[in-house]
């Protein structure tokens, strides 16, 4: 079963499209990256997933449920911790926990008290001395202290410097491993999605343009050198798609694919092409290939 | 609903405290004041009796106590100094989570908008009508302290149009703040309407355009009566633009 499925969705403001014809698989229990640069539309797609916002169009299902119709039965399976926002700094640490809990119909319970010591946050302090890191971990503590079965992080550890953002996705792990979670993570720093993530999508304009496990993408994108025969080019490359292609000589190609290696000597060969070399990127190159293309 | 009232009756106490203090104090001090103006302005004789009748007419009432209170108390301080009130309080009520960036924190919880709304809307205006009925407690107690004793039955009629009349204010402050997400912008707006139609009214046939109608009018102080229309005319522009407030609210994203 998919925590979340996105189908065909579409999401415009007057004449502007956030998101054209989306669509996303999330299996539940998987820690799943959204990447894409700044505007590519992951904000917009975590707020349809919560019933902030409804689709323009298309088919949405979080945790089997429609968030537009559904939406405050839903958020009570989910914690969310969003991009840009602040806590009320009037409020201490353990006070924000409990109006929350108390939001969410609980109390501050077993779980959350056991997350403290995980945190390390002084809770009696009021948020408003609380560093930016601090917040961040604090808004991760209320949305792990509910016992969500998904957890929405928008940009988590944007802004964060590399102690606090190594304790955070540390916790994160953790804590995804002690239960059965689904972590939903949007981001645009690559070293920590290919570091946590199991499954990945690429977002641009508004469009998945690529959903895979990190694995399989760093496995199956590879570089080929090509030297084609007289009367061939990488036009007749037909049974795969190709992502980049760069002229090195009069004959001989740099062409980038993603496919089973297998696969893409067999169709070289059926263009009349000869595979020199085979080359793989590093993650983040990858990414790159598919966000500005 | 408790848990969110809880955060609003924090997040806006020190402005009821203050604003509450404030009044208390200014009604106390209006009150007062009667023992020292019933007898006139000394030196009052010597001005020429064209400018001295000018001035007469601006000064307070000094008839009786009711008609004092009336004029300086309940259709003045309380009047200005409550609208003021209500318009800070209520226009930070859903501007000033946008502002503020809790919006995104708030409206994400298991709860619904109207909720969220309600709560606002029962602390802040039952704050308001607590200071109102402390403050005007304020203005009696000088009233009593100064020897002079107002009629029960004009002061309870005076402050229930005053309360009306402040909760309309606030109702117009709480539907700005929902439609402008920026706390002192709807603040503006939502005096400068009340400005507009209070100037606008004060023309003969705009009459009923004065909001100010609403705190009720010299005619409370022979027939201490509430007065049907300006209370029921409040009562309804509350309801329709909470109503308004709530179904915008409702539409909103986020």
């Amino acid at each position: 079963m998919n925590a979340i499925e996105m189908n065909g969705v579409s999401k415009s403001y007057g004449q502007v499209r956030a998101l054209e014809d989306m669509c996303l698989t999330v299996p539940t229990g998987s820690i799943f990256g959204l990447m894409g640069p700044n505007g590519a539309g992951k904000t917009t797609s975590i707020k349809l997933m919560l019933g902030l916002m409804e689709p323009t169009a298309g088919s949405l299902t979080v945790l089997g449920a429609v968030p537009s119709g559904d939406g405050m039965a839903l958020r009570r399976r989910i914690g969310f911790v969003p991009e840009d926002f602040s806590l009320y700094t009037h409020m201490t640490g353990l006070e924000i926990l409990e109006f929350n809990a108390r939001l969410y119909g609980c109390s501050v319970d077993e779980n959350a008290r056991r997350l403290q010591t995980v945190f390390e946050l002084p809770l009696a302090r009021k948020i408003a001395t609380y560093s930016k890191g601090m917040r961040k971990l604090l808004g991760l503590y209320i949305a792990l202290s509910t016992e969500p079965e998904l957890l929405i992080l928008d940009e988590p550890t944007d802004g964060l410097d590399p102690v606090v953002r190594s304790h955070f996705l540390g916790v994160l792990a953790d804590e995804t491993a002690r239960r059965n979670l689904t972590v939903f993570f949007s981001s645009h720093i690559l070293s920590e999605v290919e570091k946590i993530c199991d499954t990945v999508a690429f977002m641009r304009s508004g469009r998945t343009v690529l959903q895979d496990s990190v694995e399989s993408i760093k496995e199956r994108y590879r570089v080929y050198t090509v030297r084609f025969g007289v009367g061939y080019s990488p036009r007749d490359v037909k049974s795969i798609a190709i992502q980049r292609e760069r002229a090195l000589g009069q004959d001989v190609w740099d062409i980038e694919v993603l496919a089973d290696q297998e696969q893409a000597r067999t169709a070289f060969a059926d263009a009349g092409g000869t595979v020199l070399n085979v080359q793989s990127l590093p993650f983040d190159e990858i990414f790159l290939r598919f966000v500005e293309a | 609903m408790k848990a969110l009232m809880w955060k609003e009756l924090r997040e806006n106490r020190m402005k009821m405290i203050v604003g509450c203090v404030l009044l208390s104090v200014i009604g106390v001090a209006v009150s007062a004041a009667y023992r020292f103006l019933e007898g006139g302005i000394p030196g009052m004789g010597q001005i020429p009796p064209e400018y001295a009748d000018l001035i007469k007419k601006l000064l307070p009432d000094f008839s009786n106590v009711n008609a004092y209170l009336y004029s300086q108390w309940f259709s003045k301080n309380l009047q200005q100094v409550g609208a003021i009130l209500a318009v800070v309080l209520l226009s930070g009520a859903v501007a000033g989570e946008r502002e503020l960036h809790t919006a995104i924190f708030l409206f994400s919880r298991p709860v619904s908008r109207g909720m969220i709304l309600a709560s606002k809307v029962i602390v802040l205006f039952g704050g308001l009508a607590l200071t109102v009925l402390v403050s005007t407690g304020g203005a009696v107690l000088g009233a009593i302290i100064v020897g002079k004793v107002p009629q029960p039955g004009f002061v309870l009629t005076a402050t229930l149009h005053s309360v009306v009349a402040l909760l309309t204010f606030a109702s117009l402050a709480t539907l700005l703040s929902v439609l402008v997400p920026d706390r002192m912008k709807a603040m503006l707006f939502s005096g400068a309407i009340i400005i507009v139609l209070s100037v606008v009214g004060q023309f003969k046939p705009l009459r009923w355009l004065n909001p100010l109608a609403l705190f009720g009018s010299p005619i409370l102080i022979q027939h201490p009566a509430p007065q049907f229309a300006p209370i029921v005319v409040g009562v309804v522009l509350s309801a329709c633009m909470l109503w308004i407030s709530y179904g915008v609210l409702q539409r909103q994203e986020f």
